[in-house]
């Protein structure tokens, strides 16, 4: 059970994150709606990479194998993933702020109401 | 192995190194002059082009069937080293379809950087903007050389940044930063959810390459949940890159905000996200259909669905439009729907009697039909660019009369327009022709909603063409032609689609059959003629040309007979308005572009005022809409055999 | 201008009301109601005159329609006639030499088109049996002009 806790708190921070995209109208709550997301994305792709048991491919053992009961191995390959993943999201969030930005400088829109120009 | 063998083999590598390499030298040799970045951009994009040519001819030499695989670091970069079972470097596989989208990339971003020289003069910032179109360049070319799931992502987020931060280029128009902030976080939440999707394939099965995910997949005895939530996520992410209704509403904000050849490589990179949606059916999910075969026909009806809302509803919409660069890109949402409609049709009765019988001329006609699209939308987005070039606004009720001095615009947008509305003898309707036929007998109501929407696009282009192009000659709009190479880059692919037009049947046999041998694994047909047979009936270019000109020659005798000097000269050639002068203070009076089809949306106002609501612009809502067909979709492939 | 053997046929009638009393225009449309019925001969009232053989003009010409009458005129493709209804357009009836009135019909038309057909129909109001032999003069005369003109 303490093995699955990672994969709930990811489905309620993406839950937590498309609410805010859904619902939500300033653009920065929008912003930190997705950027939760991603973190939240992010979690489920490191937690994938522990295991316990078969499905192996070049493992990086996180204990003592001699003698240990039931050991974690740990995949390298969704740190990989991750990590690009992160990087993925840092230029997402940051190019998005800096249209907000943009926004409010040229028309001081804040919402998504405001943002309604092209019909 | 000759030197010429190396180099096949390491093609799909270096068409995609390519452009990442320019891109990022281009802000080094900006510093020394416009001109040779200018060629620059041109060589970045001209020699991935001509490797993918080579390439495609390679690939489609031998039918298109056999995948090429090219692996990241391997040293001979064709085998495959597998530790434990599993594969360790990110591959590379192309077949026929992948060199298929290859080269409509190429064209469409050739003429795209040929046009973008002119064009963008007048702006500052240029090395960004031909750093970004490289980088755009290269995720296309990633998105359909990659073999690998993951890639496949990372190669979508680098487009969607690289196109959302290209549409704000104008940033002296406010309204661009809106375009750019919709679409950029419309296809971040999209992203992100196509990576939980992968996430999710990989935590159950351990493989990222698409070869080996798809025998994993087909070696369970019945697919699994995970694959099922899995398919109906992937599916409306990349839907929603395609620009497929529900999930459109952003398409339109960005594609009407971009420069105009920017637009040209969205299209390309929507038709990239619906190669996508097919790989992800046809491959991933394809390999063993006695697993696969129920879900992936109801994929195919689903598919079918979303192309009649798609095409329905981007041809309504695009009916009202003001704006010249929005109404054409609904128009390339409601274009996809035939994409989708006819490859649907072909999921849906995959492996069945059927298939042989219609449903492979319905893949044939859509796969075809992209190659058409990108080529035909690419060049009306041109001639957008052009009359924006030149009257400096986008709203079509302040245009007119430019059809005087424009003529080779004129010309162009006329190929494009016909094209598009499926006019014979363009290679809109050749396509179109497989797709009606095929479709027709999978359902009647299907294939007739399909003519009625082609018949509708005709209605809104001639709005458009008589609003822009025709009418007095206006005083505000000097300066004549549009510069030369922006000529250049709109001849590129006039030229294109004026060959494909004549020879349809010559272009199906060399690069939409093996695409669709890819997809499928079945053989097709390899006999060569200029006659495109689609299974019910035959079309003919040349034929067709012959008998107009036969019938333009009788026309020609018949008005030689007629009287001279009947018709109204001076005075009498402006329009009848009950007598009344056709000019006040000068300003010529016009029909409007708002008010040709007021009569029809009028008539229809039970259809359009809610649709029109729909379309509200609001971002939640567009969230909405996404979410909504997401759940949708992973309920019918999750819960259908709990109902039937 | 030639009239060819087409006007022979059923002609297409614009009709131009240039400031009439609507006395002659009802008589134009009972001319072609069913009692006079000049429909059986195919001539039949057309929206525009971008689709006219015969213009059918009533009333005296005031300076607010001479401007797009003339317009009007120039406006039908040839080979075309011009069909004077009533004693207004002739030699402006009751109200000659009125202030509003810029003159008979024929007089400014002759200045835009000197080669203009024109056919008078007098009458106040003029009867429709009056229409129809006018048009049956006018079609004598125009075969004599066609016989003198081959």
């Amino acid at each position: 059970m303490l093995y699955e806790l990672p994969f709930f708190i990811v489905a309620i921070m993406v839950a937590i994150g498309l609410y805010i995209t859904l619902f939500k109208r300033n653009l920065i709550k929008v912003a930190l709606g997705i950027s939760l997301m991603e973190t939240g994305v992010n979690l489920f792709l490191i937690t994938l990479a522990y295991r316990h048991g078969d499905r192996l491919s070049a493992p990086v053992f996180t204990s003592q194998i001699l003698g240990g009961a039931d050991p974690t191995y740990s995949l390298p390959t969704p740190h990989a993933l991750t990590l690009t993943s992160i990087v993925i999201g840092v230029a997402t969030t940051a190019l998005l702020l800096s249209f907000v930005m943009q926004l409010y400088k040229k028309f001081g829109i804040t919402t998504t109401d405001e943002m309604r120009r092209l019909k | 192995m000759s030197a010429y063998d190396t180099f096949i083999n390491n093609s799909p590598a270096l068409i995609v190194a390519i452009p990442l390499l320019f891109a990022f030298a281009t802000p080094l040799i900006s510093k020394l002059g416009g001109k040779l970045r200018n060629t620059w951009a041109l060589l970045g994009v001209l020699v991935p082009s001509l490797i993918m040519f080579v390439l495609a001819f390679e690939v489609l030499k031998e039918g298109g069937m056999d995948t090429r695989f090219y692996l990241f670091g391997a040293d001979s970069g064709n085998r495959f080293p597998l530790v434990g079972g599993h594969i360790l470097r990110i591959a590379f596989a192309v077949d026929g379809m992948a060199v298929f989208m290859g080269v409509l990339i190429s064209v469409v971003a050739l003429s795209s950087v040929i046009y973008s020289m002119a064009y963008v003069k007048r702006y500052t910032g240029l090395d960004k903007y031909f750093t970004l179109l490289l980088l755009v360049l290269a995720a296309n070319y990633g998105m359909v050389l990659t073999g690998d799931i993951f890639n496949l992502f990372v190669w979508f987020e680098i487009s969607s940044i690289s196109l959302s931060a290209l549409t704000a280029f104008k940033a002296n128009r406010g309204e661009s930063f809106e375009g750019a902030a919709k679409y950029l976080m419309y296809s971040t939440v999209a992203g992100l959810l196509l990576l939980v999707a992968i996430g999710l394939l990989y935590g159950q099965y351990g493989h990222l390459n698409i070869k080996f995910l798809s025998s994993a997949i087909g070696g369970n005895t019945s697919m699994m949940m995970v694959d099922k939530i899995a398919l109906g996520l992937m599916v409306t992410v990349f839907a929603l890159k395609a620009g497929s209704v529900p999930m459109h509403m952003a398409t339109p904000d960005a594609y009407g905000e971009a420069p105009a050849p920017i637009t040209a490589m969205f299209v390309t990179a929507s038709q990239a996200g619906l190669y996508a949606v097919f790989r992800t059916g046809f491959t991933l999910y394809g390999s063993n259909l006695t697993v696969t075969g129920e879900t992936l026909h109801i994929l195919g009806y689903i598919l079918v669905v979303l192309g009649i809302l798609s095409m329905f509803v981007g041809v309504t919409m695009a009916l009202v439009q003001k704006d010249i660069k929005r109404l054409m890109a609904y128009h390339a949402i409601s274009q996809t729907g035939y994409m989708l409609l006819g490859v649907g049709v072909g999921l849906a009765v995959l492996d069945t009697a059927q298939f042989a019988e219609y449903g492979r001329t319905a893949m044939t006609g859509g796969i075809f039909h992209i190659f058409n699209h990108a080529l035909y939308k690419g060049l009306l987005f041109l001639t957008a660019g052009a009359i924006i070039y030149r009257t400096g606004t986008k709203d079509l009720n302040k245009m007119g009369g430019l059809g005087r001095d424009m003529k080779l615009t004129a010309l162009f947008f006329i190929i494009g327009a016909l094209a598009i509305a499926g006019i014979p003898p363009m290679n809109g309707f050749a396509s179109k022709l497989l797709i009606y036929e095929s479709v027709f007998k999978f359902n009647p109501i299907v294939g007739a909603i399909a003519m009625l929407v082609s018949l509708l696009t005709l209605a809104s282009f001639v709005k458009v063409f008589y609003s822009v192009f025709m009418g007095p000659r206006r005083s505000e709009f000097k300066g004549g032609e549009v510069p030369a190479t922006m000529l250049i880059g709109m001849a590129i692919l006039g030229g294109v689609i004026l060959v494909f037009s004549i020879f349809p049947s010559l272009v199906v046999t060399s690069l939409v059959d093996p695409a669709v041998n890819a997809l499928t694994h079945i053989e097709g047909e390899t006999t060569r003629s200029l006659t495109l047979f689609t299974g019910s009936g035959s079309w003919n270019t040349l034929v067709f040309l012959g008998a107009i000109f036969v019938a333009g020659i009788i026309a020609l005798f018949l008005f030689m007979m007629g009287n001279k000097g009947t018709v109204p000269k001076g005075e009498g050639k402006k329009p009848y308005l009950f007598g009344n002068p056709t000019e006040i203070d000068g300003r010529p009076i016009v029909v409007p572009a708002s008010n040709v089809y007021w009569g029809f949306t009028t008539a229809l106002s039970k259809y359009y005022k809610p649709t029109e609501k729909a379309h509200s612009a609001l971002f939640n809502d567009y969230m909405f809409w996404f979410v909504a067909t997401a759940a949708l979709l992973i309920s019918i492939f999750a819960f259908l055999e709990v109902l039937t | 201008m030639k009239l060819n053997k087409a006007f022979d046929k059923s002609l297409w009638v614009f009709h131009v009301n240039a400031a009439s009393c609507n006395g002659c225009d009802i008589e134009i449309v009972a001319a072609l109601t069913p009692r006079y019925d000049v429909e059986r001969f195919g001539i039949k009232l057309v929206g525009t005159p971008r689709h006219a053989d015969v213009l059918l003009v009533t009333g005296p010409v005031n300076r607010q329609m001479a401007d797009r009458v003339r317009r009007i005129y120039e406006q039908t493709p040839g080979p075309k006639a011009v069909l004077i209804c009533g004693n207004c357009g002739a030699t402006s009836g009751v109200y000659y030499d009125s202030y509003c009135i810029e003159g008979p019909f024929d007089e400014f038309i002759k200045k835009v088109d000197p080669n203009a057909i024109i056919v008078y129909v007098p009458g106040c109001p003029v009867r429709p049996e009056a229409i129809i032999m006018g048009v049956v003069e006018a079609w004598k005369q125009l075969e004599i002009l066609r016989g003198e003109a081959k």
